[in-house]
């Protein structure tokens, strides 16, 4: 994550940005392995599955009742969705031992298409709705199909409105900057 | 002792229980009858597909079980399907170990039994952290073979259990000598099972015996 402070010269403590630098850590050091060690098929799955998971459950309906797929998608379900606590890990800085930073609810569903193609989803929160969806959408997203029409009209909206609300935040954060300049010594 | 982590073929993936909380409690209750009423065969209820060689109550017994905290062995026609160790890996999450003798939960096909001795049978301090061995046998009935007494059997009752060698029979009927410690076994069959737990004594019906 690029920290937009990092070339200011001077320190910064602003605790939204810790949290947000402590979430993308956490995700690192838990089960996700880094995005080298995966096929490019990988790559673009996580990329749109961590889309779906952090989406809005409206934008996502609002986006998913928007989408004229040619036909309802039959599925089945092999884990139908369900609620429960995970314990997220980060390390402080970044590269410290780990410790358990706190429980998070998730809900997560797992369904198959009846073609065959498998859609996971884990998401934030208690929305068995929106566990359903991101997992329809990530199995549909794999069917040759429908994966161009979901990537545009779904997938990319949403990661624009994603990427707006962080920019947003961002703002905001830097808004409450505050330089310390005149406890910086050795300075010109 | 080792974790095998066999990957999870999503291919393979196939459901588990339609509702996890009731059915998975009913089968538990079910599987708690079994136990407390020693040789009583127990019909279950419910009828999934099941992943590989698994039969409807080998399956619903592990998925009423299992969970993260089980270590789990399998023999090998059973650890060796992608279909058994993927479904359990996703619906159970139990590391499956290679080494019997830590397991907490051994599961068997009948002609892949393990030694009685190569699972844990408990210590004297805690008995309790044995190996359930779970078989999986071609038939079980009432018909008179096995003579079974013990608490929960009011006088005494019978069963037949096929597919069992001679060695494991003899193993088991000596095993109970050793009570407290000792493993206790369900038998499934089709959407059957039936349950010798340590404290059934059992003593094979002699051949002039006829009826009992």
């Amino acid at each position: 994550m690029t920290n937009p402070h990092q070339n200011a010269g001077h320190h910064l403590y602003e605790s939204d940005n810790f949290s947000d630098d402590l979430r993308v850590h956490t995700m690192s050091v838990t089960s996700q392995p880094a995005n080298a060690d995966l096929t490019p098929e990988q790559a673009a799955r996580k990329r749109w599955i961590g889309i779906l998971a952090k989406a809005e459950l409206k934008d996502l309906q609002q986006h998913w009742q928007a989408l004229a797929l040619p036909a309802t998608p039959e599925y089945q379900f092999i884990r139908k969705p369900e609620t429960g606590l995970t314990m997220l890990r980060g390390r402080i800085g970044g590269s410290g031992q780990p410790f358990n930073m706190g429980e998070m609810t998730v809900t997560r569903c797992a369904l198959r298409l009846a073609s065959g193609t498998l859609g996971l989803s884990y998401v934030a929160g208690r929305s068995k709705e929106h566990a359903i969806t991101a997992a329809l959408a990530d199995a549909l997203l794999q069917e040759a199909q429908t994966a161009e029409l979901l990537e545009r009209t779904l997938i990319t909206p949403l990661a624009e409105i994603q990427q707006a609300a962080h920019a947003d935040r961002m703002r905001d954060a830097s808004s409450t900057k505050v330089d310390f300049f005149t406890m910086v010594r050795g300075e010109d | 002792m080792a974790v095998l982590t066999p990957t999870v073929n999503s291919n393979a993936l196939i459901a588990g229980f339609d509702d996890p909380v009731q059915h998975g409690q009913q089968v538990f209750r079910a599987l708690l009858k079994a136990m407390s009423e020693p040789g009583t065969l127990i019909d279950l209820d419910l009828n999934l597909t099941t992943p590989g060689q698994l039969n409807n109550s080998t399956w619903q017994t592990l998925l009423s079980l299992l969970d993260a905290d089980t270590r789990l062995w399998l023999s090998p026609g059973l650890s060796n399907n992608e279909s058994v160790t993927s479904n359990l890996r996703f619906h159970c999450q139990s590391p499956i170990i290679d080494d019997s003798k830590t397991a907490d939960f051994a599961v068997a096909l009948a002609d892949e039994l393990p030694a009685l001795t190569k699972l844990d049978w408990g210590s004297a301090e805690y008995p309790d952290r044995s190996t359930t061995l779970i078989v999986q046998v071609p038939a079980l009935s009432d018909e008179p073979h096995w003579v079974l007494t013990g608490p929960g059997i009011e006088s005494q009752k019978t069963a037949r259990i096929a597919g069992l060698n001679d060695t494991f029979r003899q193993a088991l009927i000596k095993s109970r000598k050793r009570f407290p410690l000792g493993v206790d076994c369900i038998f499934c069959c089709g959407s059957k099972l039936l349950a010798l737990p340590r404290s059934t004594q059992i003593r094979e019906l002699r051949p002039d015996e006829g009826e009992v």
